[in-house]
């Protein structure tokens, strides 16, 4: 009896099984595994409307879910996304747009010119809030429309036909096509907005034109992209799901990659640098990126608004012993306003005594405190440095101050908090020196020169005034020959460098880990990877 | 006991009140604001946006729309998560810490108890030992240096269980977030039950049980009932900690919860979000107290007798 019992547990237990295996063949034969790019980003979007993004990590996903009259392909080159073609002008400031027939919005709507009059006019409307919306200033309009002096239907954008836009500029801008790869310049589906208002963009109502749709999203854990059939490139997206994580422990994160669990993340804890060189060679990518790390001095304060004095600070600073030793080698020395690595712009200026050894910069620097007063027989040079709270930030100070001990200069250091920091710099109390870094928006020298604009009250962080910068900027300005144009920049950077309001350190390089299994993923200055153009080797 | 219980919650109302009011203020000391970033904002644009947030209007007018809007269990929209209201994000990330939370404040209760039990049982002198040096052990370790090391060991070395990441709430990624916030609570426990049953254990009535010749069984139930109010005070406010999230382990292990947004709302200056994990901690701590204060009087009817006024 229990013998039988026995047998026909057995053999149902064996027939289920065998059901079971039967079934997972079956669905294997099915359809294959979906592929599925397992992404790791140091935080998570804020918004995922592009009027309120701010962020590096918010740009990375809107680039995926909505495409501009222009794009970016994996070199983080230019290339025509929804606009298919464009004409200007001779006067530069009048933009024909041709748009692709066969754009589409993810619900199969057409794209028309009037998604982009809709969304460049809900850019610049007061209402909107969106706190990037002085990057399209260069649209006709744009600032007074922002500043509620204008009503939106001033903006000099407009449909000429069904598939014809035309874009009016304030003045003529060579950057602006690369503008329109940001996400201020994303076309928005009017009628979801209209809809849903600020829910437009929860998974179960957001309309898309960009290669993935978003499937979900839950803040600190993941946000799932799948392909958008309707794209009009779709028969070349590889990639069924896009997987982003939200890791902001490096450390964690770096196990995480170690074990498979995510494909590639944009960053490496700096103290770890060493074991990831030995043992993950060829998953980590180092490669130099646009953005700058500064320490400004406050030039409307003495002893900073002497030039002599900010030329000696500058010239006595090792900037490779802080790339290579603090920074592991993830950044590079700075002797330039603008990062090398920009297009139109080509090699940029650098600061005179750039190739001049470290004694005899250390001995021209004590010359140079000496005529302003400092040293012996002189005054005690006293400086403190602001910097928001961090590893590398504080090793970073530690340093300057131990180098600036050889000119006689005593220095202090101070970190706060970052939110304090910047609210610091936004309020521009008097202070000796303080760090800064800076992301370009835009691939173009301007993006960094206007920092040193006296008109520019929020960037402008060394209070630098100088009559011939702002004219030579204005010029640039109204320049319409690029050469000519990229002439009086290199001058103007030239005269900001020997001026030294700001102090460059170091230029940033992005340091990513990217798993061998990952095709189609290429290094680049703006360290943007679309989706698109990456498949995941099995 | 009702008129134990209300008396509890009328101190407990004004006391969140308080709370709420000393969190709102304080933190509108800390310098800088919701929308200061490494990109300064064109001050026209900062200006608008406070206004849509209606972060222009006076301070006490700001207190009060949030304790009314409070009054119908709104937290109000995220300043970060610009898209969610705090509502929404707490929807979710508080079951997961809770059930984290309860996860590993049973396994607390368990195996520190055992341990406890053990140690107190124990005839010879070792066993006491062991397991204080164990408990001290469990305490002193920071969660953060346990939480990798539980990472190497099981998820890159022996390939058996996830690094990290919630997947939904898979056991399989809940094991190691588990075990991470419960160790340093057995250690406690344990401690605490082994010193408690030692005392319980000389007391006049288990010697009384002792000599009518009891069997060990009985005996032990008895000593547990005494060894037990202090073992629940501590784990009253232990669980009103671990069930509303813990930062470094949710950080650590890629976990959407609560613990998180404590951090991220006051480092990033979202002033709703800092507010909205205040008042639910606040709450937990409260409610956990006043859970304690019955389950004592329960355990201990002279708690009940002497909290009685007159």
């Amino acid at each position: 009896m229990a013998f039988q019992l026995l047998v026909r547990v057995a053999a149902i237990f064996f027939t289920v099984l065998g059901l079971t295996i039967e079934t997972e063949i079956g669905r294997a034969g099915e359809a294959p595994a979906p592929m599925v790019w397992h992404r790791g980003e140091l935080g998570d979007p804020g918004s995922l409307d592009p009027h309120k993004a701010e962020t590096l990590i918010e740009s990375n996903i809107l680039d995926e879910l909505f495409e501009g009259l222009v794009t970016l392909n994996a070199r983080s080159e230019f290339i025509p996304g929804v606009a298919a073609s464009w004409t200007v002008d001779p006067t530069g400031t009048v933009y024909d747009f041709q748009l692709r027939p066969d754009a589409k919005w993810s619900n199969g709507d057409t794209l028309t010119p009037d998604d982009f009059v809709f969304a460049f006019r809900r850019l610049m409307a007061p209402a909107t809030g969106a706190p990037y919306a002085n990057i399209l200033y260069t649209l006709k309009n744009a600032e007074k429309i922002n500043k509620g002096e204008l009503p939106v239907e001033a903006l000099g954008v407009r449909g000429l036909d069904a598939h014809r836009l035309e874009i009016t500029l304030e003045h003529p801008a060579p950057y602006f096509i690369s503008q329109l790869a940001h996400f201020t310049a994303k076309p928005l589906h009017q009628k979801s907005i209209e809809t849903y208002g600020s829910d437009f963009v929860q998974p179960e109502h957001i309309v898309t034109n960009g290669p993935f749709m978003l499937k979900s999203f839950t803040p600190n854990d993941r946000l799932v992209l799948i392909k958008n059939p309707a794209y009009y490139d779709a028969a070349h997206v590889a990639l069924d799901e896009e997987v982003f994580y939200s890791l902001e422990d490096r450390s964690a994160a770096l196990r995480r990659f170690m074990a498979g669990e995510i494909q590639s993340y944009n960053d490496v804890p700096v103290e770890q640098i060493g074991f990831v060189r030995s043992h993950l060679a060829e998953a980590f990518k180092v490669t130099p990126s646009l953005g700058g790390y500064y320490y400004s001095f406050d030039t409307r304060r003495k002893p900073f608004d002497d030039r002599r004095v900010r030329q000696a600070l500058s010239m006595a600073i090792d900037r490779e012993f802080l790339a290579e030793r603090i920074w592991g080698g993830t950044m590079d020395p700075g002797y330039s306003f603008v990062p090398p690595g920009i297009e139109s712009y080509g090699a940029p200026a650098t600061v005179a005594w750039k190739d001049t050894d470290l004694f005899e910069r250390e001995d021209e620097a004590k010359k140079l405190l000496a005529e302003a007063g400092f040293g012996p027989g002189g005054q005690k040079l006293e400086v403190e440095i602001r910097f928001p709270n961090s590893e590398n930030h504080r090793a970073t100070a530690v340093a300057v101050a131990d180098m600036w001990k050889a000119l006689g200069v005593e220095t202090r250091l101070l970190a706060t908090d970052t939110m304090s920091h910047y609210a610091f710099l936004r309020e521009k109390p008097p202070f000796d020196i303080a760090w800064w870094g800076w992301f370009a928006d835009y691939p173009d020298a301007q993006n960094y020169l206007f920092l040193g604009q006296s008109d520019n009250q929020g960037l402008n962080h060394a209070n630098f005034s100088n009559k011939t910068f702002d004219r030579l900027m204005q010029e640039a300005q109204r320049e319409a020959s690029p050469e000519r144009r990229r002439t009086i920049l290199h001058e103007a950077e030239a005269l900001l460098l020997d001026e030294q309001p700001d102090l460059v350190l170091l230029t940033y390089s992005s340091r990513n880990l990217v798993s061998p299994k990952l095709k189609g993923w290429e290094t680049n200055v703006l360290d943007n990877h679309p989706g698109r153009y990456i498949s995941v080797a099995p | 006991m009702l008129r134990f219980f209300f008396a509890r919650v009328a101190i407990a109302v004004p006391t969140l009140l308080i709370i709420i009011a000393l969190a709102f203020f304080l933190m509108r000391l800390a310098p800088g604001g919701p929308f200061d970033s490494a990109r300064a904002l064109d001050p026209e644009i900062a200006k608008n946006l406070r206004h849509i947030y209606k972060l222009d209007r006076p301070l006490l007018e700001q207190f009060w729309f949030y304790l009314q809007s409070l009054a119908h269990g709104d937290f109000g929209p995220s300043l970060h998560w610009r898209d969610f209201t705090v509502n929404q994000l707490f929807a979710t990330a508080l079951p997961i810490s809770m059930a984290l939370g309860t996860k590993a404040m049973l396994l607390a209760v368990l195996a520190g108890t055992a341990l406890g039990l053990g140690g107190a049982m124990s005839k010879s002198q070792i066993g006491p030992r062991i397991v204080d040096g164990a408990a001290l052990f469990g305490i002193v370790l920071p969660v953060f240096v346990v939480a990798p090391l539980l990472q190497l060991g099981f998820g890159l070395t022996l390939h058996i269980l996830p690094v990290g990441g919630w997947n939904d709430g898979a056991w399989q990624n809940q094991i190691l977030p588990v075990i991470t916030l419960a160790l340093p609570q057995i250690a406690i426990v344990a401690r605490l039950m082994q010193a408690a049953l030692r005392d319980a254990l000389a007391m006049p009535h288990i010697r009384t049980l002792r000599a009518f010749g009891m069997p060990g069984l009985h005996i032990y139930s008895h000593a547990l009932r005494a060894a037990f109010p202090p073992v629940v005070s501590y784990l009253g406010l232990a669980a009103a900690n671990v069930l509303t999230g813990s930062v470094i382990v949710e950080t650590i292990f890629g976990i959407p919860g609560m613990g998180r947004y404590f951090v991220d709302g006051a480092l990033g200056r979202d002033y709703t979000l800092v507010m909205g994990t205040v008042v639910v901690v606040a709450a937990a701590v409260l409610l956990f107290n006043l859970i304690v204060d019955l389950v004592l009087a329960w355990l201990d009817p002279r708690v009940r007798y002497e909290s009685r006024p007159g």
